[in-house]
Order: structure tokens, then C-alpha cells, then sequence
């Protein structure tokens, strides 16, 4: 599905990713160790189109989309501060997955799918983490996109809710059939929500930068 | 957000704008050279020489330096107390605060002026031929008007600091007491705002030309010698113009030198001093301690601030008559009807027309710019920012003489019949408001959350739709602030002299008090006539800025 | 806000320009032709007068006002050629040697038959026609000088003795008109005095010793610092002059305005006063015809206006027989001084000379 190889990022002398190559089934969630700072999140930011790679390749179903603008490659990402519009509803920012004239009532049928049934009108603020993390899934499910990216989601969440929600969003993903990357550093929620784990530091070439 | 991509009417509005503020500077620079002969240096150390800037560059100094410590003198305690608790009508009273920047600075001298003359008549003292007396008055003036600058630049911080940090301190074998939390707390979290707010009073104070005018009559600064010379200054008559085009060349270069520096110290000072906007910001503000001195406080600053406000209606209704000074409403009549020039309704008319006009192009002309320099800096270039940012505040930092000068003859060689055209004058409006859309825009763009942008595009949204839908959103309280400034200064014509060339269809309401108060006023309803102008003038720019008052919430879109 | 931007942004410049349109035109048709002049800031004829104007023959009047005289002058050299303006008003005669140099100025066909000898006498040719008069003198506060302590001076030498220090105002010649006139003035006083030893610069030299007060405007030197003047009744008054350099018929507006009582009075001492005239010149470059300049300037100098010169401008007509009303003692106050006689020649050639003069005995 998603095809990436010899992927290289350098801030100013940093060479933050050397060469990292990495393969993405359909249907797969892949999960993405390393500790903080190794890189996870600018690896994530250079595949959603964020960032521009110093050299490297990037294919999503076959098609090249190393060139392309982040709001034409149909990738979604749930960020690790989530992101949410604060001057917008839940049901707002939902609706802004939607294309023009979109189908409302998948907003609703989004939000029974993450467990939110009548969230729409809620204020962002109101929300508690857990609630604040479904809503950002929701979003960016709710676009359709071909391929997911999970910027250490769960980090700010307490245990007891970590495991739960870990299961329920590997469900949900599972169930609408998109390949997921989810970049973390704790290895029990990897191993919870993802098919298969890998460490940054074997993408071939990437050096840790502790 | 994508680095690598130029932005294509980014580069255009930089482009338009460096060439609206250059050019003129440009053109007017190579007249002025081309008739001096003197060189800079030279014209420089003969400035005392000369009687025509006698004394200029130290009163200058001095007085932009000692207005600035009276004004963070008075003006600390009152962002403090203002901003520390939730006052009854908080919002009002922010804007009464921060509503004397924006005055007309000649409605401003007449204002203290006639409380001078009152406080003479009650006290007996003659304060105005004493020359400490002058100063003391000049520097309060400044005060007044700078306030609303620390108001503006520290009040917001006071009201939305995390109350817990204080409480930790408290507990702190080092902030268990006032002073000390006051010194090692507070001073280090207000000084980035202080300094930015100090340097700020610094470039008003250096600039000054109505108050040092009409409150220290003996004495000029800069920019009062710069008028003197204006005349002729460019005039390619050697035996006309060549002693003007040197002190002009000199003094607007020194004045360059230091507003730039001041600015570039700004600019600095504000992309250290980072808050960030989130969903929820906290009211740190406890309860007002309304019957205490702090109380007290607060309603002598309000009165102070109001005080030549009301000199300026005083004055509106009063008339000079053989018996003596009598109540009247003549003056008022006079400015409606046809004794000046142009008529109060018609002056006021032209006042609102410029002011949306200005509006509809500084606001987005400001906001392109903040966006520039925000770029700027996200892509790591952060000494170009700053000199964009400079850029951006420029026209502060100018002469009116150079640009009167500059426009004028950019115009005479291409186009003249412009010169005449009723939106020239609107150039002046706008690049004295822009730089204040930058300073207030820039801080709440900074703010906001890089990873919405982020959200967004991933989402399928494009450039402009997330412009649109995320960005100016979230700008709403600062856009609305940025507009308040932008129609007031453009009503009161701020730095009223940029407007180059004023013909009397198109006179706006400083245009018509500015008239009435250069004839010879023999004629008693002169005065009152002026100030009845004003009256309407400073009603409109009070009233406007506390209603926007009302809409900005707390801590937010509050800094310059 | 969360609305589209542009359709609000497009309303608001179409209701900008349509306000704009609609404050702009006047009432009535659009006339035919338009002239448009310049004037300096003070010059009082009324809006009304012009639509008067404008009325009986056709030509639109657009007015531009700018500080003084020598803003006027500066504006017309800055602008030559262009047809920026047609007319200048307000040019005096201690600036039109300066201004016929430059050569700025076109033929006017108006004819002087109807002008005083007084406002011809600096300059008689076509290229600027007089419309009005006055001349520049001291002025003195006669509670100060009460003929006992204080006696009325009979030389300019007494200005710089001990009853008059630091109490007397005078203007700054590079930035006043009246200033320099004075100043002009003057040089010729003291040329001509018995005292062959001294010139000007010596009696400035001297009265900078006697610390007087210069200002950089007319109107600072009268309304804030002369005792007598009007400015006594203004905010902002320090009133620490006795004596100010103003026009010899000041005293009669004083007088006009405050029901015929005033404490100024114009020293009438030959040779230290200047006949100031002011002029109405047609400019090259003007797209105009000379006829519709000379429209203008004849209605000037007509009976009906310019003999309202005293209320509007508190100048004296330019033409024969034209005088200061008697109304409230206007014309009584008023005093009829010998004037120094300078041409705008020799101004012209000296002036830089006698500013530079001037600039070394103030520093």
C-alpha cells in the first residue's frame, strides 16, 4: 500500500532520517518504536506531506506521491496534540472531513462508530482526553482516507484508559479496512493495536538522534 | 507548513509594501542630496551652531527618555491594578485606558492646555512661563498618551497567568514574601512586555510634534525643526534650498537611525514574549477589592485620562466676548455652520469615508504582512523576520518631511493630476495604520496551534479554504482590535502630517481643526469653533474604542 | 467573520466610493471650467464668495491651502510647469524677486488702473497683480509702557535696554513671512540711521543679549506670548511679551473684535516697518487661458471683494481709495506707518545674506 525508500530529512546539521525504507501492507497497522526525539513524528510529517524530504521516494497504492501537496494525497493524521479546531463544535470539526455537500448524516454515524453518540454539539473544551482522542480518530476517519498515521495518540491518556481505547481503535480501523502507521515509545500499546512492530532504528539507515 | 513552496502574493505584498515606504524616502533623499552641500557629519556637528536646531538632538533625547520613564512610572501600576483584578465594567475601563493613543495629538495639546489655564486660575501659580513647569507638563501629556501602551502590552499577561505559579512561589523559600515574588516572579514575566512597551514609548516621544509644540512653546525636537525646514527642503534653488536640504538630510537621519533600532528592539522583544492561544485561557484575575485605595487608584487614572478630554469641551463652550469669557454654544455653531472652510458635518463625513477606506486596505495589507514574517520565522530565517517586521513598522520611524517631500515629487514627475485625486491622502491613512494591524495580528498568529493548519490540509482543505475557515477564525478577536486601532487612527490622522497635501473638498475632521486653529485667531469663535470639531473627533474615537473593548476577551489579541 | 470575506470587503469600497462621490460633488451644475489655486492657510475668503463666484461666471474655484507665503512660493517652484495650479495667492513682495527669478510666473491682462500707489510701488509689471496690503511693525502693550517707568520708544536701540528684556517677541525669519519682513525691514533702518558704525546684525546681536524671544510663527509670538493680544484670553498664554512684531493695523482688529478697547498700540517709527503687498500671480504651465485667470483676479481686486479685505484677510485693499472699515474703531487703532523702502530686487539679492547674518547673531 504505502511503499517508502531511501528517505533522508536533515534539520540545519542533524541528519534526523538516513535512507529509511519502509513497507506498508493494505489492511496492516504497522507500529513505529523508537524513543522520543528518534524521529517518529518527522517520519510521519514527511509521509502526510508536511514536510518536504531532502531525498527519498514515496508510493501509495502504486502512485507517486512524493511531489504532492498534503491535501491531495488522501492520508489522514491524528496528531499528538489532536489538533482540534477549538472555535468549532465536535460535529464541526467532523464536518470538515466531509467534501462540499457532503453526506451529514455520517457525521452522526461517525461519532456512534467511536462510541460518541450526541457529541455533535459539544464545545472542544468540554471534552476529556479520551473523549478529545475519539473525536480527532473521527475526523480524520470520517474523510476516508487510504492510509492513517497515528502520532503517538494515547500518550497523554492514563493506563487504565490507554488499553481500552488502543483496542477500540484498532477495531475501528480494522473494521473500515485502512492501513494505519502508528508511531509511539511504548511498546505494550504497539503491541495492543498493531499487526506488526518495528523499530525506527532498523528502517535501514536511521540514526537515533539520543 | 511546506517550507519549500514560495507563497507567490506573499513575495507581491512585500514587494508593493517595501516599495510604498522606499520609494518616497528614496526619491526625497536624492533631492535633498542633490541640493545640499554640506555633508551629513558636517551639517551634524554644526547643529548647535546653527540657531535654526539650536539645542534640537539633546532636547530630543531627553525628552523621548524621561517621557518613557514617566510613563512606565505611572503606567505600571495601572496595568497592575487594572489587570490583577475583575473590576466592575473591566472591559470599559480597558478601553478608557487605552483609548488616549489614538487621540489626535493637537486635540490632546488643547486639552492640557486648558487645564494648565484652569489649575493656573484656581491656584494662582503661572506654571506656563516656567520652563520646569512646560517640561513637567510636556512629559505628562506623553504619560497620558503612552499609557494605554503598558495597558495595552502587560494587562493581558497580568489577567491570565497561571494563578498556580504564584501559589507554588509563595511556597518557595524564595517568594515567600511580596517584594520577593514581585522580583523574582512578576519582573522577569512582565519585562519582555515592559521593555517592548518602554521602547515603543521611546519612538512616540522621539516623534512628538503637536505637544512639543503647543507645551514647551520655547523648545524644539527633531521632528519641529524638520517641519521648519520644510518649505524649503528639495527646493533646487541653492540660495532657497540648500541650508534647509541639510538639516532635513541630517535630522531624518538620525531620527532613522534610532526608530529603527527602537523597532528592531520591539519586534525582538515581542517573538520572545510567546502565549499561546488555547481552547481555554484562565481568569486569573481575583475579586476586586472595590472599597480599598486600589479603588481609588484607579478612579484618579480614569480622571487623569479623561481630564483633556473634558479641557477640549471646556474650551468647545467657551467664548471670548468684550465682558469676558462667557458660556456659549456660538463655537459650536460656528463649526456647523459656515465659518470655517469646511463645515462640521461634511469634515465628518470625509472623516468616516477615509477611515473605511483605510480599513479595507490595511487590514488585509497588515495581515499579509504578519503572515510574512510569521513564515519567516517558522522557516528558521528569524533575522530576516525581524527585518521584515521593521520593514512593516517603517512608516513610524519616517518623517512626515521626507515623505510630504517624497510622494510630491514622485508624483509631479509621473502623474500630477494624482496629487489632486481624494485618495492620495488615503496612502498617508494607510501606511500609518498598517504597522499596527502587524503589531497586533502577529502575536495571535503566532499563537495559534501550527498543527491546525496541519489537521486541515490533511483534511482536503485548500490554502484558501484553510485561510478561511481556520485561520481568520481564530483571528476574529485580534482582526477586530486591529480594526478599532486602524479607523481611530485613521479618524484622528495619527501622524496627521503624512497626509500629503490637503485640499479643502476633502478636509477631514483634524483637517478642519488643524485650519481653523493656523488662522489668526482674532476672531473669537475660532477657538471654540476648533474644539468643537475635536469634541465630535474624540467622542467617535472613545466610543468606538470601548465598545471593541467589549468583544476582545480576556488576554487575547490585547498586545501591539 | 466566517463569512466569505470578499462580497463584505466589495460592499464596503462601493458604499466608500459612493459616500466619497456624493460628499465630493457640489450642489448645482458642473462648471464648464475649473481653476484651481493656492493660498496660503489664512487667506479668509469665504467658501460662499467663491460659489458666488463660480455662480456669476462659470469657472469652478478648487483651493488649496498651505502654511504662508513661502509655502505658496515653495509648492509653486516644486510644481513648476506641471499646471499643478493656475493661480498662487499670497506671495508677497519680500518673495517675488525670489519668485520673478525662478521664473514661475505667466502675463496677467488684469488691469491695474484700479490699485493704490502703495500696492504698486514694490512692483508695477503684469506678472503679479496686488490684492492686498499691510505693513509689519511693532506692537506694543501700553500697560507696560505706562510713559513713566516705561516710555514709548523712539528707536529700535531701546528695545534692547533694560525695561524691555526678555519682553519682546519676534519671529523667526526663515519660518515666518512677517519675520522676514521685519527683518528686511531692519537692514534698511539701520543702514540709514545717523549711526554709521552699526548695521543690523549688531542691534540683533544686541537684542539676543536682551534675551529676546524668537519664535518660529506669527501666531506663537502673538497669541501666546504678547500681553495685549487676544491670546490673553486663550489656554496656553504665557504673556511674557511687551512687545511683538505683527501688522500696524493688528491693534484695529483687536479692536474690531472686542468692542472697540484694546490695550495694543503699533509703534510708529519711520523706517522700522515693511509695506508688505501681496500678489495674485497666473502660472506657467496652467492648462488655463489667461482670460479665465483674469476673470478671477479682476474679481479680486473689484470694489465689492477686496474691500472686504480687512474682515476677511485683516489686510488693507490693494486699491485706491480702499481703507480699514470704522466700525469698532478698526480703522482708529490702526496706525499708518513710514515704511523702510527695500525692492524686491534688492531682496532678492540680499536676502541670504541678511538670513545668514541674522543666524550668526542668534546662535
Amino acid at each position: 500500500m504505502l511503499t517508502m525508500t531511501g528517505i533522508s530529512k536533515s534539520y540545519g546539521e542533524t541528519l534526523v532520517l538516513n535512507r529509511a525504507s519502509l513497507v506498508v501492507e493494505e489492511d496492516e497497522i504497522v507500529a513505529l518504536l523508537g524513543p522520543s526525539g528518534s524521529g517518529k513524528t518527522t517520519l510521519l510529517r514527511l509521509i502526510a506531506g508536511l514536510e518536504v524530504l531532502d531525498e527519498g521516494r514515496l508510493e501509495l497504492a502504486g502512485e507517486d506521491i512524493t511531489e504532492l501537496v498534503p491535501e491531495a494525497r488522501g492520508i489522514g493524521m491524528v496528531f499528538q496534540s489532536l489538533a482540534l479546531f477549538p472555535h468549532l463544535d465536535v460535529a464541526g470539526n467532523l464536518r470538515f472531513g466531509l467534501p462540499k455537500r457532503g453526506d451529514e448524516s455520517r457525521i452522526d454515524a461517525m461519532l456512534d462508530t467511536v462510541g460518541l453518540s450526541g457529541f455533535g454539539p459539544r464545545r472542544i473544551d468540554s471534552l476529556s482526553g479520551g473523549e478529545a482522542q475519539r473525536v480527532a480518530l473521527a475526523r480524520s476517519l470520517i474523510a476516508a482516507p487510504r492510509l492513517m498515521l497515528l502520532d503517538e495518540p494515547l500518550s497523554s491518556l492514563d493506563s487504565e484508559l490507554k488499553s481500552g481505547l488502543a483496542m477500540a481503535v484498532r477495531d475501528i480501523l480494522k473494521s473500515a479496512g485502512i492501513p494505519a502507521i502508528h508511531v509511539t515509545h511504548d511498546e505494550v500499546i504497539a503491541g495492543l493495536l498493531a499487526d506488526r512492530v518495528v523499530r525506527i532504528s532498523d528502517l535501514s539507515g536511521v540514526e537515533s538522534a539520543d | 507548513m511546506r517550507p519549500g513552496r514560495v507563497n507567490a502574493v506573499g513575495v507581491l505584498v512585500l514587494v508593493l509594501w517595501t516599495a510604498a515606504v522606499l520609494v518616497p524616502l528614496g526619491l526625497a533623499w536624492s533631492q535633498l542630496a542633490a541640493v545640499a552641500e554640506a555633508g551629513i557629519i558636517e551639517t551634524l556637528a554644526d547643529f548647535e551652531g546653527r540657531f535654526q536646531s539650536q539645542g534640537s538632538l539633546q532636547f530630543t533625547f531627553v525628552i523621548a527618555f524621561l517621557s518613557t520613564v514617566i510613563t512606565l512610572l505611572l503606567g505600571v501600576p495601572l496595568a497592575w491594578n487594572l489587570g490583577r483584578h475583575r473590576w466592575p465594567a473591566h472591559s470599559l475601563l480597558r478601553g478608557l485606558f487605552t483609548a488616549p493613543f489614538v487621540m489626535p495629538s493637537i486635540l490632546a495639546a488643547m486639552g492640557f492646555l486648558t487645564l494648565i489655564s484652569v489649575f493656573e486660575s484656581i491656584s494662582g501659580f503661572d506654571l506656563r512661563s516656567n520652563d520646569e513647569m512646560q517640561l513637567a507638563a510636556l512629559l505628562l501629556a506623553h504619560a497620558w498618551f503612552n499609557l494605554a501602551l503598558v495597558v495595552r502590552f502587560c494587562e493581558p499577561v497580568l489577567a491570565t497567568v497561571d494563578p498556580s505559579l504564584e501559589e507554588a512561589a509563595r511556597l518557595l523559600p524564595r517568594g515567600r514574601t511580596r517584594s520577593d515574588r514581585l522580583l523574582r516572579l512578576w519582573a522577569p514575566l512582565l519585562t519582555p512586555s515592559l521593555l517592548a512597551a518602554a521602547a515603543m514609548t521611546f519612538v512616540f516621544s522621539f516623534t512628538s510634534f503637536a505637544l512639543v509644540r503647543h507645551l514647551t512653546p520655547g523648545r524644539r525636537n527633531l521632528e519641529i525643526v524638520m517641519a521648519n525646514q520644510a518649505d524649503w527642503a528639495g527646493i533646487r534653488i541653492p540660495e532657497l534650498g540648500r541650508a534647509a536640504s541639510e538639516i532635513v538630510m541630517a535630522a531624518s537621519l538620525v531620527q532613522l537611525l534610532t526608530m529603527v533600532t527602537a523597532l528592531g528592539l520591539i519586534s525582538w522583544l515581542q517573538s520572545r514574549a510567546r502565549r499561546d492561544i488555547s481552547a481555554s485561557v484562565v481568569d486569573a484575575r481575583t475579586t476586586a477589592p472595590v472599597r480599598s485605595w486600589k479603588s481609588v487608584h484607579l478612579m484618579m487614572m480614569a480622571a487623569f485620562v479623561l481630564a483633556p478630554l473634558l479641557g477640549v469641551l471646556v474650551a468647545s463652550l467657551q467664548v471670548r466676548q468684550p465682558a469676558g469669557l462667557v458660556w456659549s454654544f456660538d463655537g459650536w455653531r460656528a463649526a456647523v455652520g459656515s465659518q470655517s472652510a469646511t463645515d462640521l458635518t461634511s469634515a465628518l463625513g470625509w472623516s468616516v469615508a477615509y477611515a473605511i477606506l483605510t480599513l479595507v486596505i490595511a487590514l488585509p495589507l497588515g495581515f499579509l504582512l504578519a503572515e510574512n514574517i510569521h513564515r519567516a520565522e517558522r522557516m528558521g530565517h528569524g533575522r530576516f523576520a525581524i527585518a521584515i517586521d521593521v520593514l512593516a513598522m517603517l512608516p513610524l520611524a519616517l518623517s512626515a518631511v521626507m515623505i510630504g517631500l517624497g510622494v510630491l515629487i514622485g508624483l509631479l514627475r509621473t502623474d500630477v493630476t494624482m496629487l489632486r485625486s481624494w485618495w492620495i491622502p488615503a496612502y498617508g491613512h494607510v501606511m500609518i495604520t498598517t504597522p499596527f494591524v502587524v503589531r497586533v495580528l502577529l502575536p495571535a498568529i503566532r499563537a495559534i496551534d501550527p498543527d491546525l493548519d496541519g489537521a486541515a490540509a490533511l483534511l482536503g482543505a485548500s490554502p484558501l479554504r484553510r485561510l478561511l475557515s481556520i485561520r481568520l477564525p481564530l483571528l476574529t478577536p485580534s482582526l477586530i482590535v486591529a480594526s478599532a486601532l486602524v479607523v481611530a487612527i485613521s479618524l484622528g490622522e495619527f501622524g496627521a502630517s503624512w497626509v500629503v497635501v490637503r485640499f479643502t473638498e476633502w478636509s477631514t475632521l483634524p483637517v478642519m481643526v488643524d485650519e481653523l486653529l493656523s488662522r489668526p485667531g482674532f476672531d473669537p469663535l475660532l477657538r471654540p469653533a476648533a474644539n468643537a470639531a475635536g469634541v465630535v473627533l474624540l467622542l467617535l474615537t472613545l466610543v468606538l474604542f470601548m465598545m471593541v473593548e467589549r468583544f476582545r476577551p480576556l488576554g487575547r489579541g490585547g498586545d501591539f | 467573520m466566517r463569512r466569505c470575506l470578499a462580497p463584505f470587503t466589495l460592499t464596503l469600497l462601493m458604499l466608500t466610493t459612493a459616500f466619497a462621490g456624493c460628499l465630493g460633488g457640489d450642489d448645482g451644475a458642473e462648471p464648464v471650467v475649473t481653476l484651481r489655486i493656492i493660498s496660503y492657510d489664512a487667506f479668509g475668503v469665504t467658501d460662499e464668495m467663491l460659489g458666488e463666484f463660480t455662480h456669476q461666471t462659470g469657472i469652478g474655484i478648487e483651493l488649496t491651502r498651505v502654511g504662508d507665503a513661502g509655502s505658496v512660493l515653495s509648492s509653486v517652484i516644486h510644481s513648476e510647469g506641471t499646471g499643478l495650479y493656475d493661480l498662487a495667492l499670497g506671495i508677497d513682495n519680500s518673495y517675488l524677486g525670489a519668485a520673478l527669478d525662478a521664473e514661475v510666473f505667466q502675463p496677467l491682462s488684469t488691469s491695474r488702473a484700479s490699485l493704490s500707489a502703495r500696492a504698486l510701488a514694490p512692483y508695477d509689471g503684469n506678472l503679479a497683480i496686488p490684492f492686498d496690503v499691510g505693513s509689519v511693525c511693532i506692537n506694543y502693550d501700553t500697560a507696560h509702557v505706562d510713559g513713566e517707568n516705561v516710555t514709548v520708544p523712539t528707536s529700535l536701540w531701546n528695545f534692547t535696554g533694560a525695561d524691555w528684556t526678555g519682553k519682546v517677541a519676534v519671529q523667526n525669519p526663515r519660518t515666518s513671512s512677517p519675520g522676514r519682513a521685519f527683518l528686511i525691514a531692519t537692514t534698511e533702518y539701520f543702514a540709514d540711521d545717523a549711526d554709521t558704525s552699526t548695521d543690523y546684525t549688531d542691534w540683533w546681536s544686541a537684542m539676543k543679549a536682551n534675551e529676546v524671544i524668537v519664535t518660529d510663527g506669527w501666531t506663537e509670538a502673538y497669541e501666546v506670548y504678547y500681553s495685549a493680544g487676544y491670546g490673553q484670553w486663550n489656554s496656553g498664554f504665557i504673556g511674557d511679551a511687551k512687545a511683538v512684531v505683527s501688522y500696524c493695523h493688528s491693534p484695529g482688529v483687536e479692536a474690531y473684535f472686542n468692542d472697540n478697547w484694546t490695550t495694543s498700540v503699533a509703534l510708529n517709527l519711520p523706517g522700522a516697518s515693511f509695506g508688505q503687498v501681496e500678489y495674485a500671480a497666473f502660472l506657467i504651465g496652467s492648462e488655463q487661458r489667461m482670460a479665465i485667470a483674469d476673470r478671477f483676479v479682476e474679481w479680486l481686486v473689484s470694489a465689492g471683494v477686496n474691500s472686504q479685505m480687512p474682515t476677511l484677510n485683516y489686510m488693507y485693499p490693494a486699491i485706491e481709495g480702499g481703507d480699514l472699515p470704522e466700525d469698532a474703531g478698526y480703522r482708529w487703532h490702526a496706525v499708518v506707518p513710514t515704511d523702510a523702502v527695500v525692492s524686491p530686487a534688492e531682496i532678492d539679492e540680499n536676502i541670504a545674506t541678511w538670513l545668514d547674518g541674522w543666524d550668526a547673531a542668534m546662535a
